[in-house]
């Protein structure tokens, strides 16, 4: 078994220096008395995507939160490009270019899907706008080309542009989940973060939506790191070039695709002790504890 | 000025009530105008020795029908302010940190400066409708223009109506002042009506616990579902190949959010 790789990425060159993009170091997360998270460390390359995968209660959700900042772990570190971020806060590590999507989309139900991509534009590019606009008259001006050629080209990606100007709330749980990986891209990230974001999708859309998440991390102008957590074992593993398992809070594997599908460990955290001496090297396919 | 003095106090108490919830600010809020009507209010300097204060209305505004022109001018042009600024980065904004805290701060949104920009913004304009009322009934004694609980029958009034329009604003301005005229000036002996009106108000916001967004949004979402069932929904709402495949919110419920954004 090895650990996460740290390969060159597909796409865009490489970074200053030979940093991880985003890493979690010896992260331990305690709610009260339960232990959700104990060391656990996690890397993912830049221009790579890594999957994080485990069964309910495993801990992917909580590490995703720690790893974006809406939750403090109560030790170890985050790391972004090599630089310590454990107590920036959501914001400031979104202004450095971590976006994340929710495994209960958190969209923004008054908005349409074009506004949603528009404001995370400019949170990203130009910040001092969100509260300048109450008061500049320049904001009644048509938005600059940049900002048209980023959010159609995205809509355009996501295959958004016929629901631009639907408001969200007005979508299907598969079109909710494009707005919000549109939304995390409009700001040009260097991390993604994805929670689940097959989860509720039929195979045919899911494979749909992994062509479109290979698509982005091998087009994308930059190097683009991904992080995805997913109970579809068999996606993550044809997506990912690395994959991370946790089991009860504890990472039991990590390594390549292949590595994982012969991993007895994995196989005994998703199909118990007796199935995993068989070994056959087939993916699990289901997020359930044995 | 009036203005810039409410924004300040509103940016302080959005400021103190930032990790609070909804009902919880609305407490903090009456708390605070209770502290400023019974503490502030009664100084020697806010009361003039028990004369009142007098706060001249413009020249070009000193009669009272001049003066009604000059109000519904503001009112149209914080109308359109508004409009505007829904449609801003900083409306947008709002509107992200009010639906999804998390979706807003992992989007590079600070929640604290939107709720702290949302109570300056909201009390300037209760400020300069303060001193379109100061000099409405001028010369005035604040603690008896300005009381908190008189406050509450016109939020009731606005709730009742809708709270996030400015046509609902419009129309509770005026059904908190016509009904009040007409019995006072043609029904004099009908005097237990006048009394009765604030426990009409407050039946109304009572019916906002069951149409939360005001009897004017409610009327309007029925109408449009009304219209819709004889008109198919528009064809640029159409999902694309992946939501083909996927779970469809209600129909119902689909139709009426789409007819009021295409509305």
């Amino acid at each position: 078994m090895t650990t996460a790789t740290t390969a060159a990425p597909a796409s865009g060159g490489t970074p200053a220096n030979d940093a991880p993009a985003l890493a979690a170091l010896g992260v331990t997360v305690r709610f009260g008395g339960l232990l959700a998270l104990s060391d656990v460390s996690l890397e993912v390359a830049p221009g790579r995507i890594a999957g994080l995968v485990g069964p309910n209660g495993a801990g992917k959700s909580t590490l995703l939160a720690v790893l974006s900042g809406l939750l403090r772990s109560n030790a170890g570190h985050v790391e972004l490009f090599g630089e310590d971020v454990t107590k920036a806060s959501a914001r400031r590590r979104a202004q450095r270019g971590v976006a994340r999507t929710f495994q209960q989309p958190e969209i923004f139900q008054g908005l349409t899907v074009r506004e949603h991509l528009v404001l995370a534009y400019r949170a990203r590019t130009d910040p001092a706008r969100l509260w300048r606009d109450m008061l500049d008259p320049r904001s009644l001006l048509p938005p600059p080309p940049e900002e048209n050629e980023r959010v159609d080209g995205l809509l355009e990606l996501l295959r958004l542009t016929r629901v631009a100007k639907a408001p969200v709330a007005a979508l299907p749980l598969g079109v909710v989940r494009l707005v919000e990986v549109g939304r995390a891209l409009a700001g040009d990230p260097q991390v993604l973060l994805l929670d689940e974001p097959l989860s509720g999708l039929d195979m045919h859309a899911s494979e749909k939506l992994c062509e479109v998440f290979r698509q982005i991390v091998d087009e994308n102008h930059r190097p683009l790191s991904v992080i995805i957590v997913e109970h579809d074992v068999a996606a993550v593993l044809s997506l990912s070039d690395t994959v991370f398992v946790l089991d009860f809070g504890e990472r039991i594997a990590a390594g390549t695709p292949e590595e994982i599908r012969r991993d007895a460990a994995v196989q005994a955290a998703y199909l118990g002790d007796t199935e995993s001496t068989t070994g056959d090297g087939t993916a699990p396919t289901a997020g359930t504890r044995p | 000025m009036g203005g810039l003095v409410a924004a300040a106090m509103g940016a302080l108490v959005g400021f103190l009530s930032i990790r609070l919830g909804d009902l919880y600010v609305a407490l903090v809020t009456l708390t605070f105008g209770l502290l400023m009507e019974n503490l502030v209010f009664t100084l020697p300097s806010f009361v003039n020795q028990g004369l009142g204060l007098t706060l001249n209305r413009p020249d070009f505004a000193s009669s009272n029908l001049r003066f009604d022109y000059l109000c519904l001018a503001v009112f149209v042009v914080f109308a359109l302010f508004i409009v505007n600024f829904r449609r801003s980065t900083t409306g947008l904004a709002l509107n992200a940190a009010r639906w999804s805290e998390a979706g807003a701060r992992t989007s590079g949104i600070s929640v604290v400066q939107m709720k702290v920009v949302a109570g300056s913004i909201a009390a300037f304009i209760a400020g300069i409708g303060g001193a379109l009322l100061a000099m409405a009934q001028s010369p005035f004694v604040p603690s008896q223009t300005f009381v908190t609980f008189e406050g509450l029958i016109w939020l009731a009034v606005l709730v009742t109506i809708g709270v996030r329009s400015n046509a609902a604003a419009l129309i509770a301005g005026i059904g908190f002042v016509f009904p009040n005229a007409l019995l006072q000036n043609y029904l004099p002996s009908w005097t237990w009506a006048s009394t009765a009106i604030p426990v009409f108000f407050g039946l109304g916001a009572i019916s906002a616990a069951k149409y939360p967004d005001g009897a004017l949004a409610e009327n309007s979402r029925r109408l449009r579902q009304l219209v819709l069932r004889f008109r198919p929904v528009p064809t640029d709402v159409t999902a694309p190949e992946i939501a083909d495949r996927t779970v469809v919110a209600e129909p119902s419920e689909a139709r009426s959010v789409v007819a009021e954004r295409v509305s």
